[in-house]
This record gives C-alpha cells, sequence and structure tokens, in this order.
C-alpha cells in the first residue's frame, strides 16, 4: 500500500517561505488560504533564544478526523495514495472538517472564488491585476489570452480536470462555499505526462531541500531515507496525541510550551487588509509611519 | 359570569383578530422577510460578509451565531415534545394546554433549526447531499437522522393530539372554512365515534418519545464516538447529559413563556392557572440548575472546545475576552431561575414577573449555548492567532426572523387550530 507524506527538515528549513508561494502559485489559491503555511516562531529567553521555521502542509492523516466529521464523504481519503481529498462537487461547506481538523490546513472559499483572488479589490486600473498579471488591466487580463478556456490567468486549467476515484473537481481552487486544502498535488501525481509525478510545489520550490516527499511506506522513498540520514537528529509528529496518525515528519525539535510566534500567523494575510494594502501601497503608508527622530 | 365551557376555551383564540393581532402578524412579516432578504445577500454575495473566517492562519472563528441558533431550536425542539410526551403519558391532566403548546412548537423548533443549518452552509442547495451520501462514521450524519426522525415524530405527534379538537370545533363550526380542505385532510380516517382513539395514538407517540428523546438528546453521539475517539475528540460523558438538560430547560422555558403570552392575550386564567405556571416555573428552573451544572462541568473539562483547541482552552475562556459574555449568561439564567424557584417557594405568581423573566432565561441559553461554541474555536493549539468572531448584521437577521418565523406561524395557527387543548377538567382554581 502507498501512503504519500513528508519529511521536513526544521534543521535545514531557513523560513524563506517559498513553499508557501510555490503552492500558491501552483493551485491558484485565494487570498486569505494558505495551504502551505510556515511558523517561524522563538523559544527560549534573551539573550539565550533560539528561532525555528516549521512550513505546515496537510497532514494527510492515516485516520483523518476531517473525513470522520464530514457529513457527505466529500472529505476522504485515497485509497491508491493516501492523499485525502475534497470532492467539491458533494461538498456542502459545513466547515465540519475545519472544526475537526486540529492543524487548521481547511479553507472555506466564504467569497466569490474571482472576488477572492489577487489583483481583485483595488479600485483603479492601475492596480487591477498587477499582482498576477505583471501589468494591465484585471478586465484586459481575463480577456482572450487568458489561458483555460476563458478562466481567469491565475486558474491552471490542470485544475479543471476529473480527478479519480470520483472522477470529479478535487485539485486546484475551490467554488465558492466549498472547503479546500493541500492535495500534495494530486493533478501531479494524477497526470505523469506532465513529468511532475512524485513531486510537489513545495518540496520542488524548496531552496534547502527541506521538504522531502514521496512514499512513507517505502523505506528506499526520498522521505524515508532523509530520515535514516538524518537518524542521530530527534524527530516528531504533529500533535499525534490526537490519534490522527499524520503521515509528515519533522525532523528536529517539536515546537516547547514557551514557543511564541515573531509574527502573527495572520499578518498580512487577512484578505480586507491585504485589499487595503493594495489600494493604499507601502509607498504612500510610509507617511503614516511615526518614526521617532 | 357564566362559567365558560370546554368548547368556548378551545374557541378563545379562533375569535375574529383585532388591530393588535393584524399589527403583531405585519411585524412578524417584515422580520421575517428582512430575514430572507439576508439569506438572498449571503448566497449572492457570498459568507464573506458575516462575521465567520477560516480559523487558522486567517484569525477566525467558522462557526456562530447560526450554530448557536441551530443548538437553541433542536434544544427547544426536544425539550418541548420530551415536556409534552411527559404529561400525556403521565396523565398529568391539569398540565394538558402546556402540552398542546408544546406540540403545537415542537415542529416549528425543527423547522427553523434547520434553517439556520441552510443559512450557515457555504452550499445551501446541496444540503440533500447529506441525505444521499451520509457517512454512518460521521457524528453530524447521527445528528441528522436523529433530529430528523424526532422532527418526523414530533409532525405526527401533533397530528395525531390536534385531531379531536380540530373534529369538535369543526363541527360548531368555529373554524376558517377557507380552510376546509386542510382540515378535511387532518380529519382523513378519524372516527368521532372511536371516542379516544386519537388520544391513544398520541399517547402511544408520547411513550415513544420519551424512549427516542434519552438518545437524541446529546446520547448516541457522545455515546459512539466518546469512547470510540475517532480523533474528534470532541465528545466526553457530560455531553449529553448537558445538551438533554439544555432542551428541557429551553423547551419549558419556551412553553411557559407561551403559556403566559396566551393567558394574557385571550384572558384564559382558568386554563393557564396561576397554579400550573408557578409549578411550571419552579420545574423550568430545577431544569436551568441541571443545565447550569452540565456546563460548568464541560467549561471545567474542556469538551465544550473543538479538536483544534489548545489544551488550556479553559483557564483562555475564564481569563480572556469571553470571561464576561460567561458572567452574563450565567446571571441570565441564574436570576430567572432564582426568581422562578423563590415565586414557587414563597406561593406568589406575577404573570409580568414570569414572562419577563422566562424571557431572559432564553436569551441567556442562546447566548450561552454561541459563546460555548465560539470560545470552543477560538482557541487554537499549535501557534496560530486567537480567533475573532463579532456576529454580522445577517446573522442577527438570520436569528431575528427565525424567531418571527415562529411567532408568524404561532399567530396563524391561534386562529386556525385549537392551540388551547382540554381544558375541561382544569377547574378555575386549580
Amino acid at each position: 500500500m502507498t501512503q504519500l507524506g513528508m519529511a521536513i527538515d526544521l534543521e535545514r528549513c531557513y523560513g524563506c517561505r517559498a513553499c508557501m508561494e510555490a503552492c500558491k502559485v501552483e493551485n491558484s489559491t485565494p487570498r486569505g488560504a494558505f495551504w502551505m503555511h510556515v511558523f517561524r516562531f522563538e523559544e527560549g529567553e534573551y539573550p539565550d533564544t533560539e528561532q525555528t521555521n516549521m512550513p505546515r502542509p496537510c497532514q494527510h492523516c492515516s485516520e483523518p478526523s476531517c473525513a470522520s466529521a464530514c457529513p457527505t464523504s466529500a472529505r476522504f481519503k485515497r485509497e491508491e495514495d493516501g492523499i485525502v481529498l475534497t470532492d467539491y462537487d458533494r461538498c456542502i461547506g459545513c466547515r465540519y472538517c475545519e472544526i475537526g481538523c486540529p492543524y487548521g490546513v481547511n479553507y472555506a472559499q466564504f467569497e466569490h472564488p474571482e472576488d477572492a483572488q489577487y489583483g481583485y479589490g483595488s479600485e483603479s486600473d492601475e492596480h487591477n491585476g498587477d499582482d498576477t498579471h505583471g501589468s494591465g488591466t484585471f478586465a484586459e487580463a481575463l480577456g482572450d489570452e487568458a489561458p483555460g478556456e476563458g478562466k481567469p490567468p491565475w486558474h491552471d486549467p490542470i485544475h479543471d480536470k476529473p480527478v479519480e476515484p470520483r472522477g470529479t473537481q478535487m485539485s486546484g481552487p475551490q467554488p465558492e462555499g466549498v472547503m479546500s486544502k493541500c492535495t500534495m498535488c494530486a493533478h501531479r501525481q494524477d497526470n505523469p505526462e506532465r513529468g511532475q509525478e512524485g513531486t510537489t510545489a513545495c518540496a520542488q520550490t524548496c531552496p534547502v531541500d527541506a521538504i522531502k516527499f514521496g512514499d512513507m511506506e517505502d523505506p528506499e522513498s526520498d522521505p524515508n531515507q532523509h530520515l535514516e540520514d538524518k537518524s542521530s537528529s530527534s524527530t516528531f509528529k504533529l500533535l499525534e496525541d490526537r490519534g490522527t496518525e499524520p503521515n509528515v515528519v519533522y525532523i528536529g525539535d517539536e515546537p516547547g510550551d514557551d514557543a511564541r510566534t515573531i509574527e502573527d500567523a495572520d499578518t498580512f494575510k487577512d484578505p480586507q487588509e491585504a485589499i487595503e494594502i493594495e489600494k493604499n501601497p507601502p509607498e504612500s503608508r510610509s507617511t503614516d509611519v511615526e518614526v521617532g527622530q | 359570569m357564566s362559567t365558560p365551557t370546554s368548547s368556548d376555551r378551545r374557541a378563545a383564540t379562533l375569535a375574529d383578530p383585532g388591530p393588535r393581532y393584524y399589527a403583531m402578524l405585519a411585524v412578524a412579516g417584515v422580520v421575517v422577510f428582512a430575514m430572507v432578504y439576508s439569506f438572498v445577500t449571503v448566497l449572492t454575495q457570498g459568507h464573506g460578509i458575516t462575521g465567520l473566517h477560516n480559523w487558522g492562519t486567517d484569525g477566525g472563528v467558522p462557526w456562530g451565531l447560526d450554530i448557536g441558533a441551530f443548538s437553541w431550536w433542536s434544544a427547544m425542539g426536544v425539550g418541548a415534545i420530551a415536556l409534552s410526551s411527559i404529561i400525556r403519558v403521565f396523565g398529568m391532566d391539569d398540565y394538558r394546554p402546556y402540552a398542546r403548546i408544546g406540540e403545537l412548537l415542537t415542529p416549528l423548533a425543527f423547522g427553523v433549526g434547520f434553517l439556520h443549518i441552510v443559512f450557515d452552509l457555504g452550499k445551501p442547495f446541496r444540503v440533500l447531499n447529506t441525505l444521499i451520501y451520509l457517512p454512518l462514521q460521521s457524528p453530524i450524519a447521527w445528528d441528522v437522522i436523529l433530529l430528523a426522525g424526532l422532527g418526523a415524530i414530533s409532525v405526527v405527534y401533533m397530528v395525531a393530539s390536534l385531531r379531536a379538537d380540530v373534529y369538535e370545533l369543526s363541527e360548531r363550526g368555529a373554524l376558517p372554512t377557507a380552510l376546509s380542505p386542510v382540515y378535511d385532510a387532518l380529519l382523513v380516517g378519524y372516527e368521532p365515534s372511536e371516542t379516544g382513539t386519537g388520544e391513544d395514538l398520541a399517547w402511544w407517540l408520547g411513550a415513544l418519545v420519551l424512549v427516542f428523546i434519552p438518545v437524541v438528546g446529546g446520547g448516541v453521539v457522545p455515546l459512539l464516538w466518546g469512547p470510540l475517539g475517532v480523533n474528534i475528540n470532541w465528545f466526553g460523558a457530560i455531553q449529553g447529559p448537558t445538551f438533554l438538560a439544555a432542551s428541557m430547560t429551553t423547551g419549558a422555558a419556551a412553553v411557559l413563556f407561551v403559556g403566559c403570552v396566551l393567558r394574557y392575550a385571550y384572558g384564559l386564567e382558568d386554563v393557564f392557572t396561576d397554579r400550573t405556571l408557578r409549578r411550571l416555573g419552579a420545574v423550568t428552573g430545577a431544569f436551568a440548575f441541571t443545565y447550569l451544572l452540565g456546563t460548568f462541568y464541560e467549561i471545567q473539562t474542556g469538551t465544550f472546545a473543538a479538536d483544534m483547541a489548545d489544551p488550556n482552552v479553559t483557564m483562555r475562556v475564564f481569563e480572556g475576552p469571553l470571561a464576561p459574555l460567561l458572567v452574563l449568561a450565567i446571571a441570565a439564567i441564574v436570576a430567572p431561575t432564582a426568581y422562578l424557584t423563590i415565586q414557587h417557594a414563597t406561593d406568589r405568581f406575577s404573570l409580568l414577573g414570569t414572562v419577563l423573566l422566562t424571557g431572559v432565561m432564553l436569551v441567556g441559553i442562546l447566548h450561552q449555548e454561541t459563546w460555548l461554541i465560539v470560545g470552543g474555536l477560538m482557541y487554537p493549539d499549535l501557534l496560530y492567532p486567537v480567533g475573532e468572531y463579532t456576529p454580522s448584521v445577517y446573522e442577527w437577521l438570520n436569528l431575528m426572523g427565525t424567531t418571527a418565523l415562529v411567532a408568524l406561524v404561532l399567530l396563524v395557527f391561534a386562529k386556525t387550530l385549537p392551540v388551547v387543548s382540554d381544558p375541561a377538567e382544569v377547574g378555575p382554581d386549580r
């Protein structure tokens, strides 16, 4: 049996958050949704403090509490490779999976997908779409040159392909009112012709190769080989006491009770706040900042 | 003044409505319209306009006032039908008018409770997926099965108990003729010669409800998921009894409240007597005391919080911004409990005091249920920020709308159905 998972080396990770960015680009996730998130935290007392970074994808648990909680089986574990997926056609948006999961990886789409995307919300044409399309207006960007049969450019058509075993949409940005989360790039695993099978965007992008993706049941897989190489380091799984049997193994020390975030996890991540910043870019905001001189 | 007959009392509410009735109907109608506006607005603009957000990096709370209101209405339905069944099954004839209120209230409470779920869903029109796919390992699936089952029984129970009175009033010509087809439908197969047939059926259905209630009243879900654990980690031994206590309190308070209003509106002092209202008040207070204890144990053990919660969620709730809400909820339940108990102990009765304090208690329980849900989702484990939640105007409109809808239907019932039940054996002094 195959169980896809990850070994994430916290001794290598330096918190650049390229994995987060890669995930967003790969999966076209909307503002505020971070299928991959990196905790940056500090422990100890000054001056003996230590900073650690901990990437957090979905743990693709062997006993996924989100799937247990789902009232329609929209959230389920794919037997073929152990990925936990969301059937966008079946999900009713009750958010029970979000409540039942202790890891904070679930995102309900509370807005129209277009409204929730980057580049939307700026009132002036000058900024519309800048951060997704480079330049030009949002309307232009949605025009004929947009890839994906008239879909907006942030939408990779690969996500429109039905996902097995149900033949429904389960990857990429979800429709309004529906749940989503990290799919371990199921579209990559299911479309070998793209040449990306056995990879995820986050693992591929990581500049220090801290994320090892593969079959956790295979001793020869990348994550297991890396775990063997670093057998002298301590390892842990997140919230293992919850009985979810996560399939992401961390190499390094587990955050202690006094771990505190260097910045709030939600810094600049609130969609409305992001829209405000977009409308009022940093140059013009700088006058608001009083520097003690 | 001549003593009104049993039939007169049954027909008391059916008299031609006055301007005050139409005014109340209009107000309720406007608020229901506002609820529809809220639903359509959220449907077209998305839940982003509500106070809800994702927990975790979004720093929000994913369930709020709609889920609190759902718990409250569900509890009211369970409690009202349980109270009605107790009265009927154990032959507590003095309280039969209250049983009738419970019978009418239950389907309405379940109905609007369901509406809150629909309002809360990201995809409301997919609600039937729950029935189509229904995975039996899901706790919510069992909530659906059991509450839907109880809802179905409650409708049959209501109809069974109404038939004899509907027949009598129909024969007397007291019912509006425009609704004759409805009454004919209600009376299908009814044989007036078989006196007591409908009553017998209602008795058996009441007995069935009393068997069903301990299972539905928060029983089966913690029973199945508590010991098994299945990584939801939300269910402890205290959940079931506390929900049952909440149900009995909310149901009894709602029946008491409506009884007081009916007595005031139609001068039914000999139906909803001082003595029965006072005793029902004391029973409501006793239930409320049990509910408070259960809630306290839930908070103390942290089992009110979801699986994602910080292990120290209890202390965070006590010390955090929710502490004043907790105190407010307790005060809103304790003060009416004390009033109703003292009223009974001192053998005094005030209709105004009873209806006001019962109203406060109902609001207090709704408040308690809501902050327990929100509080359990505000303080996540791991290194996420504390969630924030303030109900939006749309969520308030939903709540006001469902309350107005129940009031609206009760107002219609008052003019179309025998909402006053079998007072024949109720003496003016009892």
